[in-house]
């Protein structure tokens, strides 16, 4: 394979480095490659895993700054589905692909405690906790940066970590990111929550905010949590004892990360909506809410309600209306899958994303895999392993980021 | 049965090619030709040597003809009158799928100038499936090589300063580690 691709300019290519290269940031011409048609190299180019192509920025500019460029960046992304996955024994967060099951990038030594069992992704930012001392009971709340492996650690405030969740949520209209906390410090307590936002640039000071309590007492499962736009959801605490007689056992509570305030009203699920399950009220919600859980799928809440008797998952979407507490549910897939009976909410399967052509991607974590559903003819396929993950999420942002920042370019308006 | 339709075209050095509608038409940019009625005398391609569409036409016959085996199966099936040729069109149906992906890893098994020239090819004359699998296998060959190597395979100028080079390492180090 040591033949040039471009036969006829070979001679004019051996020369080493330019000693002096050009300031203009323009494609060399001597470049053979150039014969290559930008759109076609393109191709080529998005088929390449990202941290070998991040190694490939160093052949030339044409081929670093066709990598750099926010465009391809996003189309990569869309090609190459990642999730990002935290392992505590290891002390570590991977970033893996979706489809080989390659580990794309590992981030280490971060310092996660055996508490630590959300995990937060927002674009390429990730929230977690973690404590200096492996079993320090008061873990701090950090944000990693998955590109650039940067970890920032948030002032402690006043809540009593351990039995907290932290979101972290993405507020379009500024730009900002911030991060809500929920928690109580017993779990018999009333939940209290405050929110930070993230200094950007050169930091700055960073406080949390007290805000109202929840109106109800909600979980902190990272797969009862979704964040929709800027909005928080959570589905309610199945063993809170503090909440009314008309509470429904689907019931969400919903956060906004722009006003910072709960909804004064909770959205009804659409299993009480619809009378579709009598159990609960023979089982009571802790046992129903072993078997709901929320996401964030085609860029809306999804309630997913299981049905272990059946190895089923029925997936609801939530239209909402111009009061947020009047949404409707509309079920969307109902999927079959053969898993263990008797599964219990740690262990059941969760779906993740849907993919660009359609296909479901869930998370079985008792089987250690990674399954795509196809809705059009009802099968399953294996897609990776996943070891000891715990918890997973999907990253929507671009390793492909890195680096960029250094990118000084005059295209760079 | 009619056979089927024809059409001529020329290399740009002058071959001429004749092969089935069906065929020709994987091309996008032949398939317009066609419809705009641009195919009295042959069409030329003045972007694609001989040799190269000889290469490209063995992969177009090929995937036409499973695509036509494929729909007359189908349809065989649904009419079920044509009893003779659909039940020969049925047994090559099943064995596409193993056959074609065969085919085509074969197909692009081939020196990096062909790929190159496939590629040149497949982009000009718009044939998706082949520079699909063209791209791929670019892509394959390049994942796992070094820049310098990369450099070396595609004739490519190094364009940066040592000290750039040094920066653009640490800006990407994850890539290296």
């Amino acid at each position: 394979m040591g033949s040039a691709l471009g036969r006829d300019e070979r001679a004019a290519t051996v020369a080493g480095p330019d000693p002096a290269p050009a300031p203009a940031p323009a494609p060399a011409p001597a470049s053979n490659v150039a014969e290559l048609p930008v759109d076609v190299l393109y191709e080529i180019l998005l088929r390449i895993p990202a941290k070998a192509l991040c190694r490939l920025r160093l052949v030339c500019r044409s081929w670093r700054s066709l990598t750099s460029d926010p465009c391809f960046a996003g189309a990569h992304s869309s090609r190459h589905p990642l999730i990002a996955g935290l392992r505590r024994h290891d002390d570590e967060i991977h970033v893996v692909d979706v489809y080989s099951g390659g580990v794309a990038k590992t981030i280490r030594g971060l310092g996660l405690t055996c508490l630590d069992v959300n995990l937060s992704v927002q674009g390429d930012l990730v929230c977690f906790l973690a404590a200096p001392c492996k079993y320090d009971m008061q873990p701090q709340a950090r944000i990693l940066d998955l590109t650039t492996g940067a970890t920032t650690v948030l002032p402690d405030g006043d809540m009593d970590t351990h039995l907290s969740a932290c979101v972290l949520g993405h507020v379009p209209s500024t730009g900002e990111h911030k991060v809500l906390r929920v928690g109580s410090l017993y779990a018999t307590n009333p939940q209290s929550c405050d929110v930070v936002t993230l200094a950007t640039g050169d930091g700055g000071a960073q406080q949390w905010r007290a805000t109202p309590h929840p109106p109800i007492s909600v979980s902190l499962d990272f797969r009862q949590i979704a964040v929709v736009g800027a909005v928080v959801y959570f589905l309610l605490d199945g063993f809170s004892i503090h909440d009314g007689p008309d509470v429904k056992p689907d019931s969400v509570a919903s956060f906004d990360l722009v006003a910072e305030e709960w909804t004064p009203t909770t959205i009804r699920g659409p299993l009480s909506t619809h009378h579709l399950v009598d159990a609960f009220l023979v089982h009571g919600r802790r046992w129903l809410l072993n078997y709901i859980q929320l996401a964030k799928l085609n860029g809306c809440l999804a309630m997913i309600h299981h049905d272990d008797q059946c190895c089923s998952m029925d997936l609801w979407f939530l239209q909402l209306q111009v009061k947020m507490s009047k949404g409707s549910w509309t079920k969307r897939y109902s999927i079959q899958h053969a898993s263990l009976s008797k599964c219990l909410l740690f262990s059941l399967p969760y779906p993740l994303v849907v993919l660009d052509d359609g296909r479901i991607l869930v998370w079985f974590r008792r089987a250690r895999g990674l399954r795509s559903y196809d809705p059009i003819t009802g099968t399953w396929e294996d897609l990776a392993v996943l070891e000891d993950y715990l918890p997973v999420s999907v990253y929507e942002g671009s390793l492909l980021r890195s680096g960029v920042q250094g990118l000084s370019s005059p295209g760079n308006t | 049965m009619a056979s089927p339709a024809m059409v001529t075209l020329i290399s740009s050095d002058d071959a001429r090619f004749e092969v089935t509608e069906a065929a020709a038409t994987m091309s996008q940019t032949i398939r317009h030709m066609i419809e705009d009625g641009c195919t009295d005398g042959g069409i030329p391609l003045p972007n694609v040597p001989a040799r190269t569409l000889a290469k490209v036409l063995e992969y177009c016959n090929k995937h036409a003809a499973a695509t036509a085996a494929e729909s007359s199966a189908a349809g065989g099936a649904a009419a079920g009158s044509d009893s003779g040729s659909s039940s020969s069109a049925d047994s090559a149906g099943k064995d596409d799928g193993v056959d074609l992906a065969s085919f085509d890893k074969a197909f692009v098994e081939v020196d990096t100038d062909t790929l190159y020239d496939l590629l040149l090819a497949a982009n000009y004359l718009d044939v998706k499936t082949l520079l699909d699998l063209c791209c791929q296998k670019v892509a394959d060959m390049i994942r796992g090589k070094t820049p310098e190597q990369i450099r070396q395979t595609f004739g490519i100028k190094n364009d940066f300063s040592p000290e750039e080079e040094e920066k653009i390492r640490k800006e990407n180090q994850w890539a290296f580690e």
